[in-house]
């Protein structure tokens, strides 16, 4: 291994991404164990994560559905679904934006790539997902909401989504590692957007205002997975503009990483 | 270059960013302030507004060949750790080239305690994925794992609960049973104790046969050298010497010694009574090795001195070195229990810091010297079980401070000095089984504060004077049988609770 200061730097990071998919078997043991040892001491464990989310989702139910008049089966399927889904894009982000911060003594004591610790915080929030998913599923039988082959359309979306936090955690780790204010500021943001973005109400709600939802890519990122769960076809324009975030975002995430790889461990 | 290096650096800097709390103020007065030669840390330079960069490491140049076990030593921030996780490839340059050939393994003590929620036995599995290992491999060394921690049933525990100690086994063990070509150590095999360190060693020397090149970081000169052949010695971010480990820790440990000279004519005097102790091996004192860790070497005092020499039990040989008379502030001298023999020096009569000087249990020879009397502090003089001739000298009678005198068990000769009665504060005085003769001196019987008095198996003879029952107030302990008294034991004496009076077979004097 030669390291000079000046030696090219886009192949050391991207060899740095290749690596990690080498290492695979790091990761998903590391990202498990993640997920698993938070709940080791705690009596139910993993419950926790149902009882959060389905505490969210009946209030949710039980209050704003009432309150914005639609409190039938398919409003429940619809919200389930958003929630379930905002708790991925919000938990992976908000956490992304710590991830090398909190490993920061594996960083600086072994020299693995650091893309693994990118993939550990995606694969945690994934199992996660999996669990809250038991929320979905278990409102889905409530409303008795028959299941149509139509659902099996989220994969790719789900597929998409997670590849959209596999570049944007390590691009907000790096920003979140620098300056140390990020991670507080995006907590806030992600809470304000919960609200800004149709998770538990409808975009065509805003009447004249449509445009709020419609320019907001979190509208989205949640339309290309939640459609066909709800029994519909994710639009065209959804698509476009979420694979156009992606190739921007994968663009600018390989700049950045192989630019920022190496003064990683230094801010640190 | 030589081909064959494992590692080398070239002209490595590093410098690193960080946003520091200071004031305008402080800052410019941290620029005027020349660095003094002591300052611990890198080179920390201020730029505008809170920007500071910490020069870490600064051109460095290392080349290490391959099988080499080199050891780095500084003092705290010398850019030790740094250098290390440069070699790494954790850390990368900001100037020069690190280049390294084959796999490098790592063993830093960020990694006690990957997950301390998680069981002994999941960290073993974490820590060893981290390092490389497959899950399989893992396995299939658990068993041999759990040996060698010899944590037993506390694998199965949180290692919340293990000590620092213990989270060392635990990581040692999975490290080692990686086989890297080149691996780095920072500061972990000092932790355990004794025994683990041994084993510890064991266990990394096993791993250099098939590997290789061993690199060290420790701030004790011994673990260094323990395991080291070479050593770099690094101070603020610059290599300052590089070479054979006994050259590099001698200048070492001399510069850390440094500014003292009284410390160093202490190390010299030590070494030389080491020479003269010949024939044991057990005693570590070694230039190499600070002074602070040498066996039964206590120092004390600003500046630092030897106080304290307390070898006990220790199987010593030879005679009793001249050069104890140069440690000019010991105030303990314990030697007892050894097998020293020949005269007792002179020049211990210099110590006059001396507080205890116990020489019992030897094979001491010759008279007491006169020179002893000139101790001023001293409040314990424990000679006994000696094989010491001559009479109990006078001189000892102006060491007015002393409290305790043992000298029986030898082969003192003469009469007991009235002179004796002088140490107003003694309160042990052993003097029997020896060859002393005469009458006892009325003058003990001003020691009024004397709460064990033993003269028995001597020749002593005549009458005991009247003015020995002015002890019976503190008296707790008399031995006098096994002498040739005549007359009365004086009444005073009769009132004392553990005596030998029986085999003493003297009436008590009527009060007359």
């Amino acid at each position: 291994m030669t390291v000079r200061s000046s030696e090219a730097r886009f192949l050391s990071g991207v060899e740095d991404i290749v690596q990690s998919f080498v290492r695979t078997p790091l990761w998903i043991t590391l990202g498990w164990y993640d997920f698993e040892l938070q709940y080791r001491r705690a009596f139910i464990g993993p419950l926790w994560e149902v009882i959060i989310v389905g505490v969210w989702v009946a209030g949710l139910g039980l209050l704003f559905g009432r309150l914005l008049g639609h409190d039938q089966g398919d409003y429940l399927v619809y919200m389930a679904a958003g929630v379930v889904l905002w708790q991925y894009v919000s938990n992976t982000l908000t956490t992304g934006a710590n991830v090398f911060v909190v490993n920061a003594r594996q960083i600086v004591s072994i020299n693995n790539p650091l893309y693994t610790y990118v993939l550990r915080n995606v694969v945690e929030h994934l199992v996660k997902l999996g669990i809250h998913s038991l929320v979905f599923i278990a409102v889905m039988a409530i409303t008795q909401t028959p299941v149509e082959p139509m659902v099996l359309l989220a994969l790719p979306g789900l597929v998409t989504l997670a590849v959209t936090t596999l570049w944007a955690v390590p691009l907000l780790g790096f920003i979140g590692t620098r300056f140390r204010d990020f991670t507080h500021l995006l907590r806030a943001v992600m809470r304000f957007l919960f609200f800004a973005t149709p998770v538990f109400w409808y975009a065509d709600g805003l009447n004249d205002r449509a445009y709020l939802a419609n320019y907001n890519p979190f509208t989205h990122f949640l339309e290309i997975v939640r459609a066909p769960l709800t029994g519909e076809t994710a639009s065209l324009t959804s698509w476009g503009v979420v694979l156009a975030i992606n190739v921007v975002g994968i663009a600018i995430m390989f700049a950045t990483y192989s630019r920022l790889r190496r003064s990683l461990t230094l801010w640190i | 270059m030589h081909s064959d290096y494992a590692i080398s650096l070239q002209d490595v800097t590093l410098e690193i960013p960080a946003r520091r709390r200071i004031s305008h103020r402080a800052k410019r007065e941290a620029s005027a302030s020349q660095v003094s030669p002591t300052q611990i840390g890198g080179r920390l330079s201020f730029g505008r507004g809170s920007s500071t960069t910490v020069t870490i490491l600064d051109g460095v140049n290392i080349a290490i060949s391959r099988g080499k076990r080199v050891g780095l030593i500084g003092a705290n921030g010398a850019g030790k750790s740094t250098l290390l996780r440069v070699m790494a490839g954790i850390y990368h340059p900001t100037r020069g080239v690190a280049e390294t050939r084959g796999t490098i393994s790592t063993l830093f003590p960020e990694l006690l305690g990957v997950r301390p929620d998680a069981t002994g036995l999941e960290n073993i599995l974490l820590t060893g994925v981290l390092l490389g290992l497959t899950k399989k491999e893992i396995s299939r060394r658990i068993p041999e794992i759990i040996e060698f921690t010899e944590l037993g049933d506390y694998i199965y525990m949180p290692i919340r609960t293990y000590s620092t100690g213990m989270r060392t086994r635990l990581v040692l063990s999975i490290a080692t049973c990686i086989r890297p070509d080149i691996l780095l150590v920072d500061e972990v095999i000092g932790v355990g104790d004794k025994g683990f360190r041994l084993k510890a060693k064991d266990r990394l020397n096993e791993m250099m046969t098939s590997a290789n090149t061993l690199v060290v970081v420790s701030q004790s000169p011994e673990i260094i050298r323990e395991f080291c052949t070479e050593a770099i010695w690094l101070e603020r971010g610059q290599v300052r010497t590089a070479g054979d480990v006994g050259e590099v820790l001698r200048a070492y440990v001399a510069h850390a010694a440094g500014t003292n000279a009284g410390m160093a004519s202490d190390s010299e005097a030590l070494l030389a009574i080491r020479d003269r102790l010949a024939g044991d091996g057990n005693l570590n004192w070694s230039p190499d090795v600070p002074i602070t860790s040498w066996d039964g070497v206590t120092v004390g005092g600003n500046p630092t001195r030897v106080t304290r020499l307390i070898l006990r039990d220790s199987q010593l040989r030879g005679s009793l070195p001249r050069e104890l008379g140069d440690l000019a502030e010991l105030s303990h001298l314990d030697l007892r229990n050894n097998r020293l023999n020949g005269e007792i020096p002179a020049e211990l009569g210099r110590l006059s810091k001396l507080v205890i000087l116990d020489l019992h249990g030897n094979d001491l020879e010759g008279p007491i010297p006169p020179e002893l009397g000139e101790l001023p502090d001293l409040k314990v003089l424990n000679l006994h079980s000696n094989r010491l001739s001559g009479p109990v000298i006078s001189e000892l009678s102006r060491i007015t401070s002393l409290e305790g005198l043992y000298l029986h068990n030898n082969r003192l000769s003469g009469t007991i000095p009235g002179e004796l009665g002088k140490l107003r504060i003694l309160d042990n005085l052993w003097l029997s089984n020896n060859r002393l003769s005469g009458e006892v001196p009325p003058e003990l019987g001003n020691l009024t504060d004397l709460a064990k008095l033993s003269l028995h198996g001597n020749q002593l003879s005549g009458a005991l004077p009247s003015k020995l029952g002015n002890l019976g107030e503190s008296l707790q302990f008399y031995r006098l049988a096994g002498n040739n008294f005549v007359g009365c034991l004086p009444t005073g004496l009769a009132s004392v609770a553990d005596t030998d009076l029986r085999q003493l077979g003297l009436p008590v004097c009527s009060d007359d």
